[in-house]
């Protein structure tokens, strides 16, 4: 994710879904006045990278399940690498949800003490 | 701490290899008399032994679109001519008494010679694209809650297996990631090897801290606690040379590593309450642990027991890792360039694993930070 850094696409995996949030939110933004032209050509990027990206994993699991169901017992690849995706969507999740309570208990013991 | 400009610094100076629409009077709509936020700006460059590269740097900077007001190199005693390049090629140069131990050191000695509103850090082995200098200026100069700005990074040399890889993770990282953190007002790094400061926030935070192995991170991670904003520039384009060997990439990869756990610990309570940034670097940190052991450990151990098609998850994911990187090849009309650098890549992502595990053993488990400062490009 930061170049130096090792990842498994966790990162990647994150980053595709800001990407693809990105026109939602830019939406709410122009309905503030809070947004630009420049901002949408952003936005337009990105999410097309993102898709792209997808597409890119949805095709090499369709690829890769085709290769190695042909060759016998290792059988159904391609939905061991979207079940590989959906675990990372899951992983996301929940360490989305610990940081925010992890704030959140953060904070009360900071006002607290 | 000796303290010299050279008579003949020529402000105005342009390279006359550039081509003709990109020197400074040519610009349409530039008049040579406007004010510009460039004659506000001090650049810093440490050195230490750079007199191979310390002239390409101070001329590409003397050579941008819109000159810094000055131009001041710290040589932290380097031993082999640093400062009298440097000087030759225009820029002032300032020399410690004695080595200051860390870039951060060198670049702090400067730092307190600034008199300008921007200060902007670049490192001796880097050069700028002509424009650089006035685009990445521009955030700072229109908003005034920016406190920094960092521009795209690409190796200047794409020879061997590591400036290869290297260059694959900056198109990634500069296409795909660092754009979308900007969105969300958080990029992760503004890169030390190019950046822009308002310098009375960056002398607030007291510069650039020596307590972490990595001070380019450990400056951005307080500015977002403080309240201030950084952004990325993707038109303002730098040219580092990287790590060409393992030696020297060694070195880089272990002040990475360290200086990313190192911050973590610093950092976590303060950025907790920052929702992007906290997320980012969190996921950021478990991915790099998970990918370290399943890399080094797990694949390999199941490639044995289960199959060898396991091997396969080393290079399953290179198709989504093509689009953002072929994608900023193509604008670059590096293509070919790109995909002779992909396998390259994949080397060095295990490398990178292997020296993230060490550094978690080392600071996390073992208590023993990295605290001399190696110098590895």
């Amino acid at each position: 994710m930061t170049a130096g850094l090792p990842g498994t696409g966790l990162g990647g995996l994150l980053y595709v879904l800001l990407a693809l949030f990105m026109p939602l939110r830019e939406l709410y933004l122009t309905a503030r006045g809070r947004s630009s032209r420049e901002r949408w050509a952003v936005v337009g990027r990105q999410a097309s990278l993102a898709l792209g990206v997808v597409g890119a994993l949805l095709t090499t699991a369709v690829v890769v399940g085709r290769a190695v169901d042909a060759r016998g017992p290792a059988g159904g690849a391609a939905g061991t690498l979207l079940a590989g995706a959906a675990v990372g969507l899951c992983v996301l999740a929940v360490l989305a949800v610990v940081l925010r309570l992890w704030a959140l208990l953060d904070r009360r013991a900071v006002t607290a003490g | 701490m000796t303290t010299s400009v050279h008579p003949d610094v020529e402000r105005d100076l342009v390279d006359p290899a550039l081509p003709p629409r990109d020197r400074p009077e040519q610009r349409p709509g530039r008049h040579r008399r406007e004010r510009v936020p460039a004659d506000d700006l001090t650049v810093i460059i440490p050195a230490y032994d750079e007199v191979a590269s310390i002239a390409d740097t101070v001329r590409s900077v003397l050579g941008q679109s819109t000159p810094p007001a000055r131009v001041v190199v710290v040589d932290d005693c380097s031993t082999d001519g640093t400062g009298e390049a440097a000087r030759a090629a225009g820029a002032e140069v300032i020399r410690p008494e004695h080595n200051t131990g860390s870039k951060a050191g060198a670049q702090n000695l400067a730092l307190g010679l600034v008199d300008t509103a921007y200060t902007m850090a670049i490192d001796a082995d880097t050069t700028l694209a002509p424009d650089a200098i006035e685009t990445l200026l521009e955030p700072l100069d229109a908003d005034a809650s920016v406190a920094a700005a960092c521009g795209f990074v690409v190796p200047r040399h794409v020879r061997s297996v590591w400036e290869r890889g290297r260059y694959v993770e900056y198109l990634l990282s500069f296409t795909f990631y660092k754009p979308t953190q900007d969105h969300y007002g958080a990029p992760l790094i503004a890169s030390g090897c190019f950046s822009a400061y308002r310098t009375d926030v960056l002398r607030d935070a007291g510069g650039w801290s020596e307590r972490t192995r990595a001070e380019d991170m450990d400056l951005t991670w307080t500015f977002f606690q403080r309240g201030h904003h950084v952004r990325f520039v993707p038109e303002a384009v730098c040219y580092p040379i990287e790590p060409h060997d393992l030696d020297f990439m060694s070195k880089q990869l272990r002040r990475w590593s360290h200086g990313f756990v190192q911050n973590v610990r610093l950092h976590w309570r303060g950025i907790l309450p920052l929702p992007f940034l906290s997320t980012a670097v969190g996921v950021a940190m478990v991915d790099a642990v998970v990918a370290s052991l399943v890399y080094l450990l797990v694949l390999p151990v199941l490639a044995v027991v289960v199959s060898p098609w396991v091997l396969a998850a080393y290079v399953v994911d290179v198709p989504a890792i093509l689009v953002p990187v072929l994608v900023a090849a193509r604008r670059r009309g590096e293509v070919g360039k790109a995909l002779a650098s992909v396998p390259a890549f994949l080397v060095l992502r295990i490398v990178n694993g292997v020296f993230m595990i060490r550094a978690l053993w080392s600071e996390v488990v073992l208590r023993k930070p990295l605290l001399v400062y190696e110098k590895g490009h």
